[in-house]
């Protein structure tokens, strides 16, 4: 009922994967994917978090009633094998299913979401300055400019 | 209890208002504007190195003039090395070893901001009594909302004499309080220091203890402080 098709290349050292999840049955499945690689996995991510459901280990994601979705994500490692592990359906859980450990845990709210959501507050690269990019904690004081262009709207209530 | 004090707009005075409830309360505060802190450091490590992984939050705590802060670094490689994310067991091991914690927010709606909110149980929001002021608390108060972070109060601050605070209380739902512009403030702040520690008689210290036990209090929404009296 579930077709998972992945494909791989490799480039400059990095295997990149695409898989394909198809839902043949005729309700919506959530499925989790399992990632087993000899090296780091390198999910799709979204403002430097990784992208919704995925985690260490590989993906949760939901197909709809006759539908395909996408997925893909890179390791350093030569040869990486995708596993779906579970399935679940309006009807439960399918035999081979343990539990569709998603990447939130009961402590909402998710500070990944929030993240990913809001995106981030770092100052960009090319505001760092570069002789000190190797040097951790260093004293330099960066206020003036920082508040010059934060461009927070301060002066509007004046 | 974590509590945000929040704010959308900058230079409206929260680092003042958290580092004088944090005084108050006897609680820990930590300065979680990690690209413009502003809250008195020292030597040693700071919420950066915390947040890249690189010292404890216990280690980094320390106390400055009588209260205890966990201030933040002022670089922006600092900022940059900071994994935002790691502010949730950062804040909840202070809380767990040091008791109440007062979070010292950035302005604006970026995830540093929102962090802080997830984590905090409450917020107090710090407005300015300007036209601007209330549509700023309101986007963040909505903002804590969705972050599952009850609104305890608004602090007025730099208020004229006589401001009547109760229309900033019905636009928010939450008690209003007003702090007065006080010199006595602004040179302590310049210290780095409570103004409880470095002027006990000025009568903006018993401004902060109100705004403190109704912070202290919890989400009251709905609730005014004229209502109470």
């Amino acid at each position: 009922m579930i077709d998972v098709r992945v494909r791989t290349s490799r480039r400059d050292g990095v295997t990149f994967a695409t898989v394909v999840v198809e839902n043949r049955s005729s309700e919506r499945r959530r499925v989790r994917l399992a990632v087993s690689c000899e090296g780091a996995l390198w999910p799709p991510r979204r403002r430097g978090v990784p992208a919704a459901g995925w985690d260490a280990e590989g993906v949760t994601l939901t197909v709809a009633a006759g539908g395909v979705r996408g997925v893909g994500f890179a390791t350093p490692a030569s040869t990486v094998d995708v596993e779906r592990v579970a399935t679940q359906g309006r009807g439960g859980v399918e035999p081979e299913a343990t539990t569709a450990a998603g990447s939130t845990d009961a402590n909402a709210p998710d500070v990944d979401g929030v993240v990913r959501a809001l995106g981030s507050f770092a100052p960009p690269l090319a505001a760092t300055p570069r002789e000190n990019a190797g040097a951790e904690g260093s004293d330099e004081p960066v206020e003036q400019g920082a508040n010059a262009a934060s461009g927070d709207g301060d002066g509007w209530g004046a | 209890m974590i509590l945000a004090v929040a704010g959308g707009k900058g230079g409206v005075g929260k680092s003042t208002v958290a580092l004088n409830v944090a005084d108050a309360l006897a609680a820990t505060v930590v300065d979680a504007d990690l690209a413009m802190a502003d809250l008195p450091g020292g030597r040693g490590p700071d919420l950066h190195d915390v947040l890249a992984g690189r010292a404890s939050a216990l280690e980094a705590v320390r106390s400055v003039a009588g209260v205890r802060v966990l201030s933040c670094g002022r670089t922006l490689a600092g900022a940059r090395a900071s994994d935002v994310r790691r502010l949730r067991p950062t804040l909840e091991v202070v809380e767990r070893e040091f008791g109440a914690v007062v979070v010292d927010c950035p302005a604006g709606m970026a995830a540093d901001a929102g962090v802080a909110l997830a984590v905090a149980d409450r917020v107090g929001i710090v407005c300015e009594p300007t036209a601007f002021a209330v549509p700023a608390a309101v986007r963040t108060r909505a903002l804590a909302r969705e972050l599952d972070a009850g609104l305890a109060g608004v602090v007025v601050n730099r208020a004229p004499d006589g401001l009547d605070v109760s229309r900033f209380s019905q636009a928010l739902g939450a008690p209003a309080v007003a702090v007065p512009e006080s010199d006595a403030v602004a040179s302590a702040q310049a210290q780095g220091r409570p103004v409880a520690r470095e002027d006990p008689d000025a009568p903006v210290v018993d401004a902060f203890a109100t705004v403190a036990r109704t912070l202290a209090d919890g989400a009251t929404d709905g609730r005014t402080r004229s209502d109470e009296a």
